[in-house]
Order: structure tokens, then C-alpha cells, then sequence
């Protein structure tokens, strides 16, 4: 080992070649045998397995085998000759935007309110509450959604009629969808995303609003001038980490979400993937898509990584 | 106490910030409940009131007659079987999985450390995609219509096991020196030490891994279709989602009126939804130390 060398048999310990330390570690190699096999069938085998965005691949062929025809960039050619290509792309953009402007600051807000109550048990069943929903399945919450905001019966519309107002069909409209889908995510996930700030409160030095009290700093002050502050390289941190996913928007809730008649602002570019490559059958230029959206996504992390660690001093590598 | 004598010197201004502080909350925690409670009021009222919409927040009446509707549908009890299959199932695998990958990966003479390192990292910024990953799945390892399929494809993720790792990590080096001075071999250590030892990372990840498996229906979606295989997911999906109920009330109770059941077919999507997310809104409470926890674990790392 390693640790020992320092005290008893360095010279026979530092001697041992790549093979010898292979054998000392045998044991250790069987240990990782499962994730290991996990990782090389179901995640790098479905990587090697984006060749087929060059091809036209026939399902249940190998993905290379002598009768593979290449196709080169065509896949991506046709995508982007495709009128809705950009339709996809900016729907996907505009959920995702949309959540940063609405459900990023909701998680901040929350934390710096919850922190503000003085109440203990208030302040811990407030937080309790407001991470619940994040545990509920997207099927239940789309479902919830769907019946509140039915046209027929729903409770928003008969609120909406008994106050004079004409019946709105809200899951059919599509300038309703993008509301309904930040929304619900908000209600979701605002509680949820207050948790990586509240640690950061937690981990502010108590001298500085010691140090503020005496100055006669009241607690608006200590808000804005510590808390605040002291908060914000993880806010800048956040901020670019989630900037760096701006181009993965799930698919589950958006198509759970679709009617049919919102798909102008409901169709993103994981959804599309889904309907071309599972429910059409065409594997090759849905996997080309499917690439094209990881690469983008790729060029956005690193790139929002390098911003992170020049800006902030901490990275994800 | 520190707070009183703050709230003694407290100026007019804290006060103000104080009321603005609770009704902020008492907003937020109406906000995140009212949908809640409005859910389970609707599926107990009467059904008159509840298709009248008469229900506002609590129930209107009291009937559990949509109860009994939904659960004489069979595939509901197909669905909860196979959910809790699946979570169960799922669960231990993944638990296993993860521990196994942490464990060597915590090792700093693993002479795989890097290699194993790396293949973690590259997977989680670079993926094949649905489609490739759906080949491989049908295809490559002919999982489709098997129970399998709703765990391998997510059976570990690196932010687990680094959550894992970090934990074992933590444990004093000298009870694994002292182990291998007194023979035990590699996997002795890790199911006499590092599982013992590691009891609490393992409950916060077995919630989790949980709770994820309880809700998951996706890969039913892309893998199953053999609807003897769905999890609840898939119920609701087909009952609430796609709006098939109507007629799901009539076969299951025979000779019901069918204005009637049309009436609280309403009712009984309500009814659906509760079934779904009761058994999660009955262990919160218990758990949700736990979670706020684990929810620490991963946003110290992140």
C-alpha cells in the first residue's frame, strides 16, 4: 500500500509495475465489476451507438457491420432544411429561459425569506412544505394540473364563470402552455431549488451580523449587506451551472403537457426526438438531432464551466 | 437568549419585516397545499357537489364511492404491484450498484481509480441520446417487455456514487489499515466496514433512489408494451392524462346509470391522483429530515 511505504518496505512497494498492482487490486476490480459493466453498456455502448446519425441505420443491424450505409451529414442537412427546425430550438430556448427568469430568483427569494423567520418550528415546516412537491411524480403534477385547469370543470374556469368571465381552455390555448409549464414547475421545484441557499446561509460567519448589530445595522440592513453578498458566489455559481443546460429541456412534463393544438409552442427539440425516432421508427435522423442537441449542450457546460471557474474560482472540474 | 434580547432592541422596521416575512410564507404554504387538499377533497365529496364544482378547498359531503370505483379496476392493483416492485427492486439494485462503484472508487491505490474516475465523469456531460440508448436496450440486450428495463438503463449515476464516495472517504483511514494488518481481504472490508459504517449516507440514498423509482414511468413508455408490465405511472398517465376514464367506471361496476357515471368520472380522475400520491404524502413526514438532508449531501458537492 501506498501509506505504508513511508515506514517499513518502501523499496518493495514502489517497485510494483502496472500488472503486479492490477493483481494486488483484483479484489477492488471485482467490487466494481456491476457499476462498471452499468456504465460500459448503458451509457458508452449508447454513445458509440450516435454513429448512426451518419447512417441510414435499419433497426436490429449492428452499428457498424459491412452492410452499413453512411450517409455523412445528411441527417443533419435535412434538419436544419426542415421549416420547423427553429420552431423546435426556440421552443426549447423559451422554457428554458423562462425558467431561469422565474423559477432560478423563486429559489433565491424563498431562502432569503425562510432565513428572515424567527420562529423555528414556522421556519422548518415552511421549508418541509415547499420541497414536498419536488417529490411528487411529474405524471401526478401534469395530472393536477390537467383537472384544475380543465375546461370542463375545472376549478380555475368555474372560479372564472361564477366571477362573469368566459370558460378558458387553458391546456388547449398554446399562449397559456409556457405559463402553465413554469408555473407548475415553479410550485414544483421553487422550495426545492432554496435548499443549496439556505446551506449557504448557514455557512455565513455569525460574527459579521454580530459585528453589523453593534453597528446598529437593523435586519433590513443585515439582509441586504451580509446575506445578500455572502450569497452570491453561489448564486453566480448556480446561475452559470444552469445556463450551462439552457439547450436540455426534459421531455416527460412537456409531453405529458401536449393537446395536440399547443404543439407551435409545445414541440422541443426532445419531444420531437421521441416522435421521430421511437413513435416514427427513424432512428438515424432522430439520433442526429438528439446529437446535435448534445453537442450544443456539451459547448454550453464547458463553456459555462470555464466562465465559472474564471468568475467564481469554483468549477465542476 | 440572543433572539429576545434582538427582538427587545428590535426597531419598528424588523417588525415590518417580520409581518412581510410570515405572509410571504403563509402564501407559499398555501400556494404548495391548496392544490393538495383541494385533490383529496374532490375525490371524497359527494359526487353531485364534486361535478357541480362546489368543492372549493375541504370536501363538500363525503362519499368514497369513487374509491370503490377505481379500485375495482384490476389494472390499478397491477399498476401499484408493479410499482411497488419496482421501487423495491430498483431500489436495492441501485443501492448495490452505487455502493460497489464508491467504495473501490474511494480507494486512492485503486490502480483503476482513474480509468473508473474518468468513465464516470465523460458519461455525465456526453451521452448517446434516446434513440441509441433505446437500440441498445431493445435491441443489443432484448429488454423490452422485461421488469429490467425500468431499472438498468438509470441503475447508478456518478453524482450518487461521488455522493457515496465522498462519505466513505470521510471515514478514518485507520480502520481499513487496521483491517488489512489483521488479513481481511477487500471484500470483507467493505461488507464488515464500509456498509456498517456507512448507514447514514445509505439512508439518505435508498429515499431517493426511492422516491425516484416510486415516480418513474418513462421507460414503461419507451420499453413496455405489454400493459401487464405498467407501472402506476402509466395508469394515471392513461386514465387522467389521456383521458380514457369514461368508460373504465361502467365495466367496473356493472349495472351504474350511465349519467351517473358520468358524472363522477370527474370525481374519479380526482380519485386516481390521490391513489398515486398518497403513499409518498403519508411517508413525508417521516422522511423529510432525511430528505432535507440528502438535499445538503448534494448541494455542498454541487
Amino acid at each position: 500500500m501506498k501509506t505504508k511505504t513511508k515506514t517499513n518496505e518502501p523499496q518493495v512497494k514502489i517497485g510494483l509495475n502496472f500488472w503486479q498492482k492490477m493483481a494486488r487490486d483484483w479484489q477492488l476490480w471485482v467490487l466494481s465489476l456491476i457499476p462498471l459493466l452499468y456504465l460500459i453498456l448503458f451509457r458508452y455502448l449508447p454513445m458509440f451507438g450516435v454513429v448512426i446519425s451518419f447512417q441510414d441505420y435499419k433497426m436490429g443491424a449492428p452499428f457498424i457491420g459491412p452492410k452499413t450505409e453512411w450517409v455523412g451529414f445528411d441527417h443533419f442537412i435535412r434538419f436544419f432544411k426542415n421549416p420547423y427546425c427553429w420552431r423546435y430550438i426556440r421552443n426549447t430556448l423559451s422554457l428554458s429561459v423562462l425558467s431561469v427568469i422565474f423559477i432560478f430568483p423563486a429559489g433565491i427569494f424563498l431562502a432569503l425569506v425562510f432565513n428572515e423567520i424567527r420562529i423555528k418550528k414556522i421556519q422548518s415546516a415552511a421549508t418541509t412544505i415547499s420541497i414536498l412537491p419536488h417529490f411528487i411524480s411529474v405524471v401526478v403534477i401534469v395530472a393536477m394540473l390537467r383537472n384544475i385547469f380543465s375546461v370542463d370543470g375545472g376549478l380555475v374556469n368555474k372560479v372564472i364563470v361564477s366571477m362573469g368571465g368566459e370558460a378558458i381552455d387553458f391546456m388547449g390555448a398554446s399562449e397559456w402552455f409556457r405559463p402553465l409549464y413554469i408555473g407548475s414547475g415553479m410550485w414544483a421545484g421553487a422550495g426545492y431549488a432554496a435548499i443549496v441557499y439556505t446551506a449557504a446561509i448557514a455557512g455565513i460567519d455569525p460574527s459579521l451580523y454580530e459585528a453589523a448589530k453593534i453597528d446598529g445595522a437593523n435586519r433590513w440592513r443585515q439582509l441586504l449587506n451580509i446575506t445578500l453578498p455572502c450569497i452570491l458566489p453561489t448564486i453566480a455559481t448556480m446561475l452559470i451551472l444552469r445556463i450551462g443546460s439552457l439547450m436540455s429541456v426534459g421531455y416527460e412534463k412537456v409531453l405529458l403537457m401536449q393537446t395536440g393544438s399547443t404543439n407551435d409552442v409545445a414541440d422541443i427539440l426532445s419531444t420531437y426526438t421521441y416522435r421521430i425516432g421511437i413513435l416514427d421508427g427513424q432512428s438515424s435522423y432522430a439520433s442526429a438531432i438528439g446529437l446535435f442537441n448534445s453537442v450544443v449542450n456539451l459547448i454550453l457546460v464547458i463553456s459555462a464551466n470555464k466562465v465559472s471557474a474564471k468568475l467564481t474560482e469554483s468549477s465542476l472540474w | 437568549m440572543s433572539k429576545n434580547a434582538n427582538r427587545i432592541k428590535g426597531s419598528k422596521s424588523d417588525y415590518v419585516l417580520d409581518a412581510i416575512v410570515l405572509t410571504i410564507t403563509a402564501f407559499v404554504i398555501i400556494v404548495t397545499l391548496y392544490p393538495l387538499i383541494y385533490v383529496v377533497s374532490m375525490s371524497i365529496s359527494d359526487p353531485l357537489s364534486a361535478s357541480r364544482g362546489e368543492v372549493i378547498l375541504f370536501p363538500k359531503g363525503f362519499s368514497i364511492l369513487s374509491y370503490k370505483k377505481a379500485m375495482a379496476d384490476d389494472a390499478i392493483w397491477q399498476g401499484y404491484a408493479n410499482t411497488v416492485w419496482y421501487t423495491v427492486v430498483g431500489t436495492i439494485s441501485s443501492l448495490a450498484a452505487t455502493m460497489l462503484g464508491a467504495y473501490p472508487l474511494s480507494r486512492k491505490s485503486f490502480v483503476g481509480r482513474k480509468f473508473f474516475n474518468t468513465l464516470l465523469l465523460v458519461q455525465m456531460f456526453f451521452g448517446g441520446g434516446m434513440i441509441p440508448t433505446y437500440i441498445v436496450v431493445v435491441k443489443v440486450l432484448g429488454l423490452y417487455n422485461s421488469r429490467w428495463a425500468m431499472i438498468l438503463p438509470a441503475l447508478t449515476s456518478a453524482f450518487n456514487i461521488f455522493i457515496a464516495r465522498n462519505f466513505i472517504l470521510s471515514l478514518p483511514e485507520e480502520l481499513l489499515d487496521c483491517a488489512k494488518i489483521d488479513g481481511a481481504s477487500e471484500f470483507r472490508i467493505f461488507t464488515n466496514i464500509i456498509i456498517p459504517l456507512s448507514k447514514s449516507v445509505m439512508s439518505v440514498l435508498t429515499i431517493y433512489l426511492a422516491i425516484g423509482y416510486w415516480n418513474s414511468y418513462f421507460p414503461s413508455v419507451l420499453y413496455h408494451g405489454d400493459s401487464s408490465l405498467h407501472p402506476l405511472g402509466m395508469y394515471v398517465r392513461k386514465m387522467v392524462i389521456q383521458n380514457s376514464i369514461l368508460n373504465m367506471g361502467d365495466d367496473a361496476m356493472g349495472g351504474m346509470i350511465s349519467a351517473e357515471s358520468l358524472l363522477s368520472s370527474l370525481q374519479l380522475k380526482y380519485t386516481v391522483i390521490v391513489i398515486a400520491v398518497l403513499p409518498l404524502l403519508l411517508i413525508y413526514p417521516f422522511f423529510s429530515k432525511y430528505m432535507k438532508k440528502g438535499l445538503m449531501v448534494g448541494s455542498i458537492k454541487g
